[in-house]
């Protein structure tokens, strides 16, 4: 009897356990929502520079946030960089001209109305209108349909090999909601954080630039392992990892870029943080020429900066060991098809030979050069004052540039005049700037979106020859092929120079260890699905 | 007889309206710390051991070669701080002389005129007053490009309005003299009675606002140079505890690299304050300022 009343006490306390594990978490209580008992994080604070300064689906570092955690996409990146389901479960494409996708059935939205195809077909319809990079990422798309609240069928002018990639960033928008708002920039109420995702924003403070999240109870997926999530501004690199060396926060996070390597000695000192680090996609920072401006169209010119600058020495100062210079081909080695290209070198002789026989001499003997028609010859460097890094690098451009004779001005600016400047008015010269991993596959992929003025173009380039190469590669789905036509566009940069990959730093990710399961993203970062849904209690 | 070379030097400080020295300790150390300054500043090329542009490995601690370390280019720490002092001191001087001239003007024909063109100056004075100066200087900072000669011009444009204020109070009471009376009587021009005997009249005022505007003017540059928006080209003070505290400082305990800078700004503010201390319980600039 004894027996009999031991077994059935510890079976019922093996099943109360079991239960405890299948209990429905709830995005309004933190108690009751850990299904997985201890094991479950209630709150993740996470620290960033990145700031939002509003919440309407135009602000950048906004759309960055609500893509990683409200909002979803009809594709998404995963972490080997593969395109995966999101808001599609599945796609077909017979000539990478006509696309079909077939959507989730369950997914509503934070609202509680179900998300149809008809959402889809708005989402592209309206921000065609009202989008400012519209013309750069879906240019080419000429309709869509949706013929049933399950299908879409997206129509283009011409084939695109990449067009899943630029899907993968763009955040589908409630048509119930955005069919009354004429302008987005300015509609900014909590109706405008309606998504899809497993969490909802549920404030955000624009004097502490903290945005607070839950969970969505009734997401249409698994429920995440995180019950509510805080993104925490910091205006200085520094105080942020001061407050995470104290525990304050539990990662910081920077949108596509990770942490300078002086950081890190201090962070291994301390038992509770880890750090990752990976191969960077993007690049860390390349110095970009407006082929449209005058005198910065010589290739001799751009040649001759090439080699005023001291490579080593800058790969030394910013990366301290984690990064590497790239080759005059611009993309990254771990870029799919990447090809071997003459090395990026410093050889100040051969830059003062080039500027000599393009032209640029000093005339009248105030130790700069002039123009070839004798003109004062002053080009302008700008960058983001907002990436001290970048503030930094230019002032060792500088150095490089006057040892050469060439009388670079600087011009440090804020980073919406810096965004204008480079995406919409190009009036910008010479500027150093980043690029992401989704930037590098946009276009045709292998930075050409950068490149090509009928994209992003911030090397403004409009040769019919580059033009072609990456035409043939936006259509073509051979590998062979694909990689033929790779290599072209490489030998283009590495001969033509339109931008100049001055040094590429590794991602380093530090993180809390008393976390585990932080995985970084090429595209997202440590903000990815597998850490929302996989992280949890060491 | 003529008077030694430090009587002549007294009394030529005295004559422009600096009392003297040797009863107001903490005025001579003023101007001696200022002096030292200024030096350092203009000999600048001769006292660093190193180009402050110079690069080499970034991060040092102090030893003999850095006696500050390097920075995170790599540049001598001990250098910056030598060759900010220019940048710190050009930008206080510069600025503090744009402030001291338009508030002067100002609060001289405001208050010497009176009527409508005091009620304009001086309620141009009160508008001015009443935006907050610092969140404006970071606007116009923050639009204009980062440059000394901006930040200058900021700092000196926005500055001016206690001065214009305390010389225009002064002025109202030295109007009324009788021997300005007794001047106007005599058929003197305005211009010539505000040049020959209403600004000798006020130039106590004139002078301490000034040591303040300097200070203030230094104080505000540290500030939007702090908030990164100072010119990355000429290193101020300012610039040097930006750069420290953006670029891992702070957060890897270089104090060798904020800490120096930061005293500076503090020794050499501290200075300016210093030439406006009265000896005299009964001073007439105390009471006014």
């Amino acid at each position: 009897m004894k027996y009999i009343t031991k077994l059935l006490i510890i079976t019922i306390l093996v099943a109360c356990v079991l239960l405890s594990g299948c209990t429905q978490p709830s995005a309004n209580s933190t108690e009751s929502s850990t299904p997985a008992g201890d094991n479950r994080i209630q709150k993740l604070v996470i620290g960033t520079t990145n700031k939002v300064e509003d919440t309407n689906i135009n602000d950048y570092y906004f759309g960055t946030f609500s893509r990683r955690l409200t909002h979803q996409a009809l594709v998404t990146i995963a972490a080997n960089g593969d395109i995966v389901p999101e808001l599609a479960t599945s796609w077909d494409t017979s000539d990478l001209k006509i696309w079909t996708f077939h959507l989730v059935g369950n997914a509503t939205w934070h609202d509680g109305n179900p998300l149809t195809a008809q959402d889809i077909k708005f989402t592209m319809d309206y921000r065609k209108k009202n989008d400012p990079n519209w013309k750069s990422i879906f240019g080419g798309l000429r309709s869509v349909e949706a013929p049933d609240n399950r299908t879409v069928i997206m129509t283009l002018d011409k084939p695109d090999f990449n067009f899943l990639m630029n899907l993968a960033t763009y955040r589908v928008l409630p048509e119930h909601i955005y069919k009354n708002v004429d302008d987005p920039k300015k509609f900014n109420s909590p109706d405008a954080w309606i998504g899809t995702g497993p969490y909802m924003l549920k404030s955000f403070d624009k004097a502490t630039g903290l945005l607070h999240f839950e969970i969505y109870d009734q997401y249409w997926g698994q429920s995440p392992a995180i019950d509510q999530i805080d993104i925490r501004y910091f205006a200085n690199t520094d105080t942020m990892m001061l407050a995470f060396q104290k525990g304050e926060i539990d990662a910081p996070y920077a949108y596509a870029t990770g942490f300078s390597p002086f950081y890190v000695p201090k962070l291994l000192d301390n038992e509770d943080i880890g750090i990752m680090t990976q191969k960077n996609s993007g690049i860390t920072n390349v110095l970009w020429f407006n082929e449209n401006k005058t005198y910065l169209d010589s290739k001799a010119f751009r040649q001759a900066v090439s080699y005023a600058i001291d490579y080593e020495e800058m790969k030394n100062i910013f990366t301290a060991g984690y990064g590497s210079i790239p080759d005059s081909g611009l993309v990254p080695q771990c870029t799919l098809y990447y090809k071997e290209t003459r090395p990026l070198a410093y050889d100040v002789n051969k830059s003062k030979d080039l500027l000599d026989a393009a032209g640029f001499k000093d005339t009248n003997g105030d130790g700069f050069r002039e123009a070839p028609d004798g003109k004062k010859f002053q080009p302008v460097l700008s960058t983001r004052s907002d990436m001290v890094d970048n503030v930094r690098a230019v002032e060792m451009l500088k150095k490089y540039l006057n040892a050469v004779g060439i009388d670079v001005q600087l011009k440090i600016m804020d980073r919406t005049s810096f965004g204008n400047s480079m995406d919409f008015d190009k009036t910008h010269e010479m500027a150093l700037a980043r690029t992401t991993y989704w930037g590098m596959q946009m276009g045709a992929g292998y930075g050409s979106g950068y490149i090509d003025q009928r994209i992003y173009g911030w090397s403004m380039v409009n040769d019919s020859k580059f033009q072609t190469t990456v035409d043939q590669l936006t259509s073509t789905i051979d590998k062979d092929k694909r990689k033929d036509l790779a290599g072209q566009l490489q030998d283009y940069y590495a001969d033509e120079m339109p931008a100049i990959a001055v040094y590429n730093m590794d991602i380093i990710q530090p993180y809390k260890k008393n976390y585990v399961g932080w995985v970084y993203n090429p595209c997202s970062g440590i903000l990815n699905y597998d850490t929302l849904f996989g992280l949890h209690k060491a | 007889m003529e008077l030694s070379l430090p009587g002549n030097l007294f009394r030529l400080l005295n004559d422009t309206g600096i009392k003297s020295l040797d009863q107001n300790p903490l005025r001579s150390l003023g101007i001696i710390i200022l002096t030292a300054l200024v030096l350092v500043a203009v000999f600048a090329p001769y006292l660093a051991p190193h180009d402050p542009k110079q690069t080499s490995i970034p991060y040092q601690s102090p030893s003999s070669e850095h006696l500050l370390g390097t920075n995170d280019l790599g540049q001598d720490v001990f250098s910056e701080l030598i060759y900010g002092a220019r940048v710190s001191l050009t930008i206080g001087f510069l600025s503090g002389i744009i402030s001291i001239v338009i508030g002067v003007t100002v609060g001289i024909f405001a208050g010497y005129f009176r009527g409508w063109a005091e009620e304009l100056l001086m309620g141009t004075t009160d508008v001015f007053l009443l935006i907050p100066s610092l969140p404006l200087m970071i606007i116009l900072a923050a639009y204009l490009n980062p440059s000394m000669w901006n930040i200058i011009v900021v700092v000196g444009l926005l500055c001016w309005c206690s001065t214009a204020r305390l010389v225009h109070s002064r002025v109202l009471q030295v109007r009324e003299m009788q021997f300005i009376e007794s001047t106007r009587a005599l058929g003197y021009s305005d211009l010539y009675i505000i040049i020959r005997h209403v600004l000798v009249n006020t130039k106590d005022i004139i002078y301490a606002k000034f040591s303040l505007a300097v200070a203030s003017a230094m104080l505000s540059e540290a500030s939007l140079s702090f908030l990164g928006l100072g010119d990355p080209l000429n290193i101020s003070w300012g610039e040097m505890i930006h750069f420290a505290f953006s670029r891992g400082g702070f957060a890897n305990d270089m104090w060798w690299w904020y800490l120096p800078p930061g005293l500076m700004i503090c020794v050499t503010l501290l200075a300016f304050i210093m030439l406006t201390i009265e000896g005299r319980k009964d001073s007439k600039i105390l009471e006014l300022i």
